[in-house]
């Protein structure tokens, strides 16, 4: 093969093996979502109510017990799950109830949801429940809002405060 | 079905190999060069990373920023060089990528050679592990993305949890303390990819860890073009509060990031997890066949310690121990596990020559099923049958041209597991047979010798430049070396027909001059 051929095919495949890198190193553009639509985010920690009443214990049963382990009052440690929903323009879009972290369910409850939806106007509401005995739902908050497209709406639980709130 | 796709990946490589070594040539060829490509990408990235740490600024707030000031007020310098960062790792995914296939096409993955393919795997997950971290750390809106989508998917294994993807859910919850873990990740995750990839190439004896300096050059300065040409830039800074509907993927590394979005997390787990799984159980879901030759074994009577073939051995099979039974000598010994049954060590062994005069030639080191004595019969045999009055011998490699598509009644051809398996005397003796005229010695391309170092020896061995040398006394046109892929079969043809006319030309200058004393 002639020298300038041969450098010429070098030239070549390096072109092309730049082009290949350069072009695929950011394109073509990932359409991830169409313009038009909103996010709502729902994330949130928090530790449900103790399940079960505390128990005090008696002088005989205090009396059983090796002297560095007499506490009178015992609590059990698991805790309750949470029962949360996520209406949007009235229809129940999540649902779900979230077991405890710990071998023996004493953590935090940890939620983590995403939905995508249209941009325009909102109604919403967020609801959870965070012992079994309640029949209502002590934790409620809805709102009517404007989501501009592409904007992200996050909604947290400050739980010193009792209530959801908005990020 | 594994040997099918194998095969037709073979015969693409190959076509590919050829075109390439006309343009480039045997010595610069990229695809036999893939490992040693790999290295060096890798070298690069390491060198242009650590100029790019000593501007970087490891806080959420600060990192976009720097990254910005650095594209930007020093284009020159940092701009270059934080392409290049870029770019120089897309090229070692790519480098990389097409080496685990070629591997896979060449077959070696099989029998002794499972372990480079093994320690491959994990470092696919590594490097794209070390990629996808870099991303993140520029902070604009792909690490957003990146941040969204990375901690959701590793989230959904159950012991990691929802809590992961909060750090990154709004510009409140951003720390940077995670932030800092992600620095350190960047840092830490390419150190286990380069002990891996130690690791990776360490029962092989002299790995080809850099290219040559014509196509490294190349490389480097195309690389350089392109970083001129279309220097790196970022999306604009991260903003949890807007959701990026349109991002500008690296499809090199990140194409299983759509998939993510449409499948969703469970599968694409599946997806990679079974791949990879399949790929690290490769070597016995499809293993050698039954009859495939059996590891070289030491025959103590007639090692007398030389070492030549621990030095050979292309797999660091061999050790030298303590010998049998004389005291002081030493004597080789072989890993079966670690053998790949080339025959390099039998073609090293000096008491692998057919001049001894023993009724059953034994060498100190051979492969069993294919012995130098059963090398010698066989040669005979086939010596018997040649006709004609310029009676040739070529000897060839069963990876390399099939020699046996120019046999005929003037030439006698020989396959062999490896061209290194031929030992220099055995060449030196077959030539000083009063009726044959010439030796040819033929094998895998000189780049590309699929037990690794069979055509180097041989070569260094035929030139006098490693033991055992090649002593012929017939003059060295008696015996001559031939290079050339399987894919180049006329070549190989051709250097056939050219050997016989300077064999005819220098016999002709013999007669003249014997009819001039
Ligand atoms: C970071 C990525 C990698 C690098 C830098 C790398 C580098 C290398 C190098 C330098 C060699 C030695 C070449 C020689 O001297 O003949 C090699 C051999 C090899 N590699 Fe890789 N490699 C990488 C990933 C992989 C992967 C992902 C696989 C497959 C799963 C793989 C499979 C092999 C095999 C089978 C061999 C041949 C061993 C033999 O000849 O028996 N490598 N690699």
């Amino acid at each position: 093969m002639t020298n300038w051929k041969f450098w010429a095919g070098q030239l070549l495949c390096y072109s092309l093996f730049i082009g290949f890198i350069g072009y695929f190193s950011n394109s073509p553009a990932y359409q991830r979502f169409p313009d038009n639509q909103a996010m709502i985010k729902l994330s949130l920690r928090h530790a449900g109510q103790l399940i079960g009443e505390c128990h005090i214990r008696s002088e005989t049963e205090l009396a059983q017990l090796p002297p560095n382990m007499r506490i009178a009052k015992v609590c059990p440690r698991e805790r309750s799950s949470l029962m949360l929903d996520l209406l949007i323009n009235g229809e129940i879009v999540y649902s779900e109830e979230h077991t405890p972290r710990g071998l023996h369910k004493d953590g935090l409850s940890s939620i983590y949801f995403r939905l995508p939806v249209d941009a325009g106007n909102i109604d919403f509401k967020v609801r959870m429940k965070d012992h079994p005995s309640q029949n209502d739902y002590p934790y409620q908050l809805q709102k009517k809002l404007q989501l501009a497209p592409a904007q992200v709406l996050v909604i947290d639980f400050d739980s010193k405060a009792g209530e959801f709130i908005i990020l | 079905m594994i040997r099918v796709i194998e095969r037709s990946a073979l015969s693409l490589f190959r076509m590919m190999e050829s075109a390439f070594n006309q343009i480039f040539g045997e010595r610069w060829n990229p695809w036999y060069q893939l490992g040693a490509l790999s290295f060096y990408f890798f070298w690069i990235v390491t060198v242009t990373g650590l100029y790019l740490f000593i501007f970087f600024d490891t806080s959420i707030s600060g990192a976009f920023e720097s990254m910005e000031a650095l594209t930007n007020n020093q284009w020159f310098a940092g701009g270059i060089i934080r392409s290049l960062h870029r770019y120089a790792s897309d090229a070692m995914a790519i480098t990389v990528t097409l080496h685990l296939l070629r591997e896979f096409s060449l077959g070696r993955f099989r029998g002794a050679r499972w372990f480079s393919w093994f320690s491959g795997v994990p470092l696919l997950w590594l490097l794209f592990a070390s990629a996808i971290g870099g991303y993140w750390l520029v902070w604009d809106q792909l690490a957003q993305y990146i941040s969204e989508i990375t901690t959701e998917w590793f989230g959904w294994l159950p012991f990691i949890g929802d809590s992961l993807a909060r750090n990154f859910v709004s510009n409140q919850t951003l720390s940077d303390r995670f932030f800092s873990l992600l620095v350190f990740m960047h840092i830490a995750i390419p150190l286990f990819l380069l002990v891996g990839m130690f690791i990776h190439i360490k029962r092989i004896k002299l790995p080809k860890t850099s290219p040559p300096k014509g196509l490294a050059r190349g490389t480097l300065a195309a690389l350089i073009l392109l970083s001129l040409i279309k220097p790196a830039v970022s999306m604009n800074k991260a903003d949890m509060s807007v959701s990026v509907t349109s991002i500008d993927l690296d499809w090199v590394y990140m194409n299983v990031y759509p998939l993510l979005d449409s499948w969703g997390y469970g599968p694409v787990w599946a997806l990679l997890v079974g791949i990879s799984g399949a790929l690290a159980i490769l070597p016995w879901l499809s293993p050698n066949k039954k009859n495939t030759q059996q590891a070289a074994e030491v025959n103590p009577d007639n090692c007398n310690g030389c070492s030549w073939c621990y030095q050979d051995c292309p797999f660091e099979a061999i050790t030298m121990i303590e010998h049998d039974f004389k005291k002081g000598h030493k004597q080789a010994q072989v890993d079966p596990d670690l053998c790949t049954a080339c025959g390099i060590c039998a073609g090293s062994c000096p008491s692998a020559t057919p001049f001894r005069h023993v009724d059953e030639l034994i060498s100190g080191i051979e492969i069993p099923s294919f012995s130098i004595d059963h090398l010698r019969q066989e040669t005979h045999k086939k010596l018997e049958a040649l006709k004609g009055n310029q009676r040739l011998v070529v000897f060839g490699c069963d990876h390399g041209n099939e020699i046996k598509r120019i046999a005929d009644d003037q030439t006698a051809v020989i396959s062999l597991p490896c061209a290194g398996l031929l030992p220099p005397s055995f060449a030196d003796y077959i030539s000083r047979q009063p009726e044959i005229d010439g030796v040819m010695v033929s094998g895998c391309c000189s780049q590309d010798c699929y037990f690794r170092k069979g055509t180097e020896w041989t070569e260094q061995r035929f030139h006098r430049e490693r033991m055992p040398h090649l002593r012929t006394k017939a003059g060295q046109q008696k015996v001559k070396l031939f290079w050339a892929g399987p894919a180049e079969g006329k070549k190989l043809k051709q250097a056939l027909t050219e050997y016989r006319i300077e064999l005819a030309i220098h016999k002709a200058e013999e007669t003249e001059g014997s009819g001039h004393d």
